[in-house]
């Protein structure tokens, strides 16, 4: 691999980090420019070619630094995390909502509070269960390989268990006060 | 620092890359090129700040692509020109308004050296 394949390959490795619609709009014309003020840096003379390059690379890294901070603060990720918790949350509720509708109906005569923190537990849980479970289904999906990192999909198993797990128990545990058992705990 | 002109005031690297696009549509490389000329080499701007630029001045309507074409004197890459709009040469113009109104002032005051004297 010669200089300037070298140069060009590590410019367009770097132009990836950009955010993904600045990248789509402009790093073909990016890589055009890095060829031609390459071309102009070897024409003018090899006398300080590398801080030259050292310089538009620094440059560009400073740009993309830039670009991604103003993508997150025009809170499009902020939007994404949002979008994405919404049908997890939903799930959850649909989960949880008949448990609560029991309680409701069989525990109204014994002037107790309504348990708010054990079903928001009950509703917090479904929904981290889904949002680990999303990715690999996303990979499934799309006709990728859900092991491609097998200690990853380990953890997210093992996770998941966890939470499957505490849910059941909680909801065992409480089954008897959501029926309407007196003095239950 | 507020202004009452209704035009807010253009970045450096917005304000070169409009003067250059005044007399043309350009590529990016053209575009760098005619900031340093203007300039008289002190600016001199890299790939980052012009593409970043370029996209909010796309964004906010200063300037619009044109269609791909190839630069006889480039070479066979076809490549994307950008040209100034209406509401960038406003832009442009109450930039300039700006800068000559501090000029005057600057006069007014005898701040510029003798050697600098208009």
């Amino acid at each position: 691999m010669n200089e300037k394949t070298t140069a060009h390959a590590l410019y367009r490795k770097l132009l990836t980090l950009y955010p993904r619609n600045f990248k789509e709009q402009f790093s073909e014309s990016m890589e055009q420019t890095f060829n031609d003020l390459y071309n102009e840096q070897k024409r003018q003379a090899d006398r300080g070619f590398f801080s030259f390059m050292f310089r538009i690379f620094v440059e560009t890294a400073l740009g993309i630094i830039k670009e991604n901070i103003l993508l997150l603060a025009q809170g499009n990720v902020m939007k994404n995390i949002l979008t994405n918790l919404r049908s997890p949350s939903i799930i959850s509720f649909i989960l949880v909502f008949p448990f609560m509708f029991l309680e409701l109906a069989n525990r109204r005569n014994f002037h107790e509070g309504f348990p708010i923190a054990l079903f928001g537990l009950m509703w917090l849980l479904p929904v981290v269960f889904i949002l680990i479970l999303m990715p690999m289904s996303r990979s499934l999906r799309t006709g990728n390989s859900i092991i491609t990192n097998p200690i990853i999909l380990l953890i997210r198993v093992v996770f998941l268990a966890l939470i499957a797990w505490m849910w059941l128990g909680l909801l065992i545990d409480q089954m008897p006060c959501f029926l309407g058992v007196p003095n239950c705990d | 620092m507020t202004t009452t002109n209704s035009t807010p005031p253009l970045t450096p690297a917005v304000f070169h890359i409009l003067l250059a696009l005044s007399s043309g549509e350009r590529h990016g490389y053209g575009i760098m090129k005619q900031v340093e000329s203007d300039s008289q080499g002190k600016v001199m701007m890299g790939p980052g700040t012009l593409y970043g630029s370029l996209k909010r001045m796309l964004d906010a309507g200063l300037v619009r692509e044109s269609d791909k074409r190839v630069d006889p004197e480039m070479g066979d890459e076809r490549r994307i020109y950008y040209e100034i709009t209406g509401v960038g040469a406003e832009a442009l113009a109450a930039e300039l308004e700006r800068y000559q109104r501090i000029v005057a002032i600057a006069q007014q005051r005898k701040l510029f050296p003798k050697t600098f004297s208009l």
